[in-house]
């Protein structure tokens, strides 16, 4: 139980760290060689604390930045690494919290290492349409049986109308659920990081789901982690754009904060996620309504 | 005496049986919503299921994970209950086939219970007497205390869950080792009062509970947990004990719930479970009848974990002599029988033999390829670099293979697939998985490849000491880097 109050200090003291150093890089246009001592000295001890430490820090880092060959010389290229492990390490001890570090993780094993269908038979498992501008609408429940109902017909539209990119999913979730942390190594996953982050190709991620409850009171449900996974302006601006088309949004007020997507690949502002939930009547009576707002959305965008 | 006991009794037992969804590939499906949502559209539609499941099952519960379901049939008879577990079982299974799902019978999934999600079978036995007169609370106290005097015996016939999170635990029963809604229960005692309190302490608020009996209620209550807890490996149920949850329950209601027993994959087998459980009861009520008196069974708790740990064959010691417990179940079993047979009741599978479940259906086969790798993501330290030792195929992210050379030097992140084989019902119930195969990956910077065990590994690192080979490039100005394999990623 110590340890993981230990490791629960540690993230907090080493996410401050490396604010100071993002700090210190921002203003001075160089590294502090005690702080970042300080955090090699951090990590070596965290190293100690047992296995748990690394499993739950794996949570949000995302895999791509150990591939991406990073121009260390470079202060921009620095500051943009530095600044997605502060944020992922942010991610960790919000969802952390005091309550999982006092959870027995002794039999837990990483999720995201097992992958719970064969990969062999997997092929690609997603279609890949190509914009021409930096967003991608996601459809990671496109595909039969309980597939969201009408939901790749409309990310197909958005994505034709506004000249996004679209990633959809050609495996039903009743194999791999694309918005859970065990499918993150899987090609339709890492083709989001490779757009967002290698290939910096992805400033926007809108990713569509429905829901199917009987009685709604709103058309739509923004999820974007609490506002930690999409710039607030960018979250205005979606809000003023539904308000335009008389389309009922609400922000997370039915618990629908953002799935695995939202959650892992959210790194603002270099990786904006908004988690669209829409509802049965928009999906089935009104989807021009919301391909017209979405696209509008889209284009008004700057980035 | 022995027949006049049985045939002044009726026995009636009732069962709840969890079960796992799984889809066509043997994996848990957390789709239970839409399983039981189809159940019930077939229900509504199908007029003489309906009729059915009425007849058989008290309904249908959702369990904690959205991969589990449970079905509860109605009190029967000894030879009436099997229709109803074959119906509880039929039904579920062919409201899963219309999602092209299964269901599994077992209690742990061989790879993705690590412990949890875990099924059990809880079987409660009913006890009246043939007058129509209710059973007193004495005649429940025995069954209870002679019932867990053989829950040894019993978990030994039927544990069946060796496997946990891909592996052999080293234990008979893992879901009873791991579980943690099984607490140990006490010898029943008959308490006399008029106030009842029910302590409970859990996480640090201090609960309670005070029952008061009514003036022209018998004041007696059945105590196995004086915190008044249920579950437990045994517990008795109903309006004379000292449950909360029970207290508003009918008198016929009293009954004696066993909940160590593993799921079974054979109904026949379950079957037979139940009727030792009954012949049990009536031994129990024979002794009341001759006034023997019911003390706890010596080294109880060592007896009921060398059950968990070694099945049917572990060595025990019982009354200073080491004797396999096969032998001890044999005689329990030999001993129901006698009050079986006057019922005109039969076993009718191996157990008869005490052969255990676990020997009906053979252990499953674990294929691991490697087991470093496999202790690699036991320790967190997935992030590999590895030479490869043989020339390979590399499946892009865009899922064209490439040819890799042998000694190409490679980074990237293991994990590890699963591909399972099982014995199905031709009505869509895996009974029991038969092989596992585990094969392992590196999801690398252009694409995946799959690892053999001739494969050098270079380095393994956590995310810890991955993070910290960043910053320590950035102290040395320097990344080493391995160059990309693919320039084409993906395929539009």
């Amino acid at each position: 139980m110590i340890e993981k109050h230990t490791e629960f200090l540690q993230l907090i003291k080493l996410h401050s760290d490396i604010s100071k150093m993002e700090i210190i890089l921002k203003r001075e246009k160089q590294i502090d060689n005690v702080i970042l001592s300080s955090i090699i000295n951090r990590l070596k001890a965290m190293n100690l604390l047992g296995e748990s430490t690394s499993r739950s820090l794996l949570n949000h880092i995302p895999l791509e930045i150990f591939f991406i060959e990073w121009n260390m010389t470079d202060n921009h290229d620095l500051l943009k690494l530095i600044k997605i492990i502060r944020m992922s390490l942010e991610k960790i001890i919000l969802s952390f919290g005091i309550k999982k570090a006092q959870r027995k993780l002794s039999l837990r094993q990483e999720t995201e290492a097992y992958f719970y269908f064969p990969f062999e038979r997997l092929g690609v498992g997603y279609l890949l349409i190509r914009g021409q501008n930096k967003v991608l609408i996601t459809a990671p429940h496109a595909k039969e049986p309980l597939s969201d109902d009408n939901v790749r017909t409309i990310a197909e539209k958005v994505a034709i109308k506004s000249k996004s990119w679209a990633l959809i999913s050609t495996i039903s979730r009743i194999y791999i659920d694309y918005n859970r942390l065990g499918s993150r190594l899987s090609p339709f996953r890492r083709i989001i990081e490779k757009l967002a982050l290698s290939e910096r190709k992805i400033r926007m991620i809108i990713d569509l789901h429905g829901r199917n409850q009987t009685f709604e009171e709103y058309d739509v449900e923004i999820g974007a982690m609490c506002g930690f996974s999409a710039k607030p302006k960018a979250l205005n601006l979606l809000q003023e754009v539904f308000n335009k088309y008389k389309i009922k949004a609400s922000f997370e007020e039915k618990g629908y904060i953002g799935g695995d997507i939202t959650q892992y690949n959210g790194i603002p502002p270099f990786v904006n996620v908004i988690q669209l939930e829409l509802s049965d009547r928009i999906r089935k009576r009104n989807s021009k309504r919301i391909i017209s707002a979405i696209s509008e959305f889209i284009a008004a965008l700057k980035f | 005496m022995l027949e006049e006991t049985t045939n002044k009794y009726d026995i009636r037992v009732g069962v709840e049986e969890e079960v796992f969804i799984v889809n066509d590939l043997g994996f848990l499906s957390m789709h239970s919503d839409s399983v039981m949502k189809n159940l019930v559209s077939m229900l509504e539609n199908e007029s003489d299921i309906l009729d059915r499941a009425k007849k058989y099952l008290f309904g249908f519960q959702w369990e904690p994970h959205p991969s589990q379901v449970e079905y509860v049939t109605r009190p029967y008879s000894l030879l009436e209950i099997k229709k109803a577990i074959h119906f509880g079982r039929e039904i579920l299974a062919k409201s899963a086939k219309l999602l092209n799902h299964k269901i599994y019978v077992g209690s742990l999934h061989p790879v993705q219970s690590k412990p949890n999600p875990m099924c059990g079978t809880h079987i409660s036995i009913s006890v009246n007497r043939k007058n129509d007169k209710k059973a007193k609370i004495k005649e429940l106290q025995y069954i209870f205390n002679h019932i867990r005097n053989h829950l040894p015996e019993i978990i030994a016939l039927t544990a069946n869950s060796p496997i946990c999170g891909g592996e052999y635990t080293g234990f008979a029963s893992s879901r009873l080792f791991y579980s943690k809604v099984l607490s140990d229960s006490s010898l029943a005692v008959i308490k006399r009062g008029s106030i009842f309190p029910v302590p409970h302490n859990k996480r640090r608020i201090s609960r309670y509970t005070i029952i008061f009996s009514k003036f022209h209620k018998s004041s007696l209550r059945l105590i196995a947990n004086p915190k008044g807890e249920r579950l437990l490996d045994i517990t008795p149920r109903g309006p004379l004990t000292n449950i909360v949850e029970d207290l508003s329950k009918k008198r016929n209601e009293s009954r004696i719930e066993i909940r160590v027993i593993d799921n079974q994959p054979d109904i026949k087998y379950l079957a037979d479970i139940i009727k030792i459980i009954s012949g049990l009861a009536l031994e129990a009520l024979d002794n009341l009848a001759k006034g023997y008196k019911l003390k706890e069974r010596k080294n109880l708790r060592k007896l009921k974990y060398a059950a968990i740990r070694d099945g049917i064959n572990a060595r025990v010691s019982i009354d200073s002599k080491t004797i396999i417990l096969r032998d001890a179940t044999k005689e329990m079993i030999d001993k129901a029988i006698q009050y079986l047979e006057p019922i005109g009741i039969k076993l009718e599978t191996a157990l008869k033999e005490a052969k255990s479940a676990s020997e009906l259906y053979s252990i499953p086969r674990i294929e691991n390829p490697s087991e470093k790798l496999g202790l690699y993501i036991k320790k967190g330290k997935t992030y590999l670099e590895i030479l490869t030792h043989e020339s390979k195929i590399l499946k892009t992210i865009s899922g064209i293979p490439v040819l890799i050379p042998e000694n190409t030097k490679l980074f990237g992140k293991l994990f590890a697939d699963f591909e399972l084989e099982w014995i199905e019902s031709p009505q869509g119930i895996i009974r029991s998985f038969k092989k596992i195969k585990k094969n392992y990956w590196l999801a690398t910077r252009d694409g995946y490849i799959r690892l053999s065990n001739n494969d050098k590994i270079l380095k393994a690192r956590n995310i810890v000491n991955q993070l910290l080979c960043i910053f320590e490039s950035i102290k040395d100005k320097k990344l080493k880097r391995t160059k990309p394999l693919v320039t084409k990623i993906w395929k539009v």
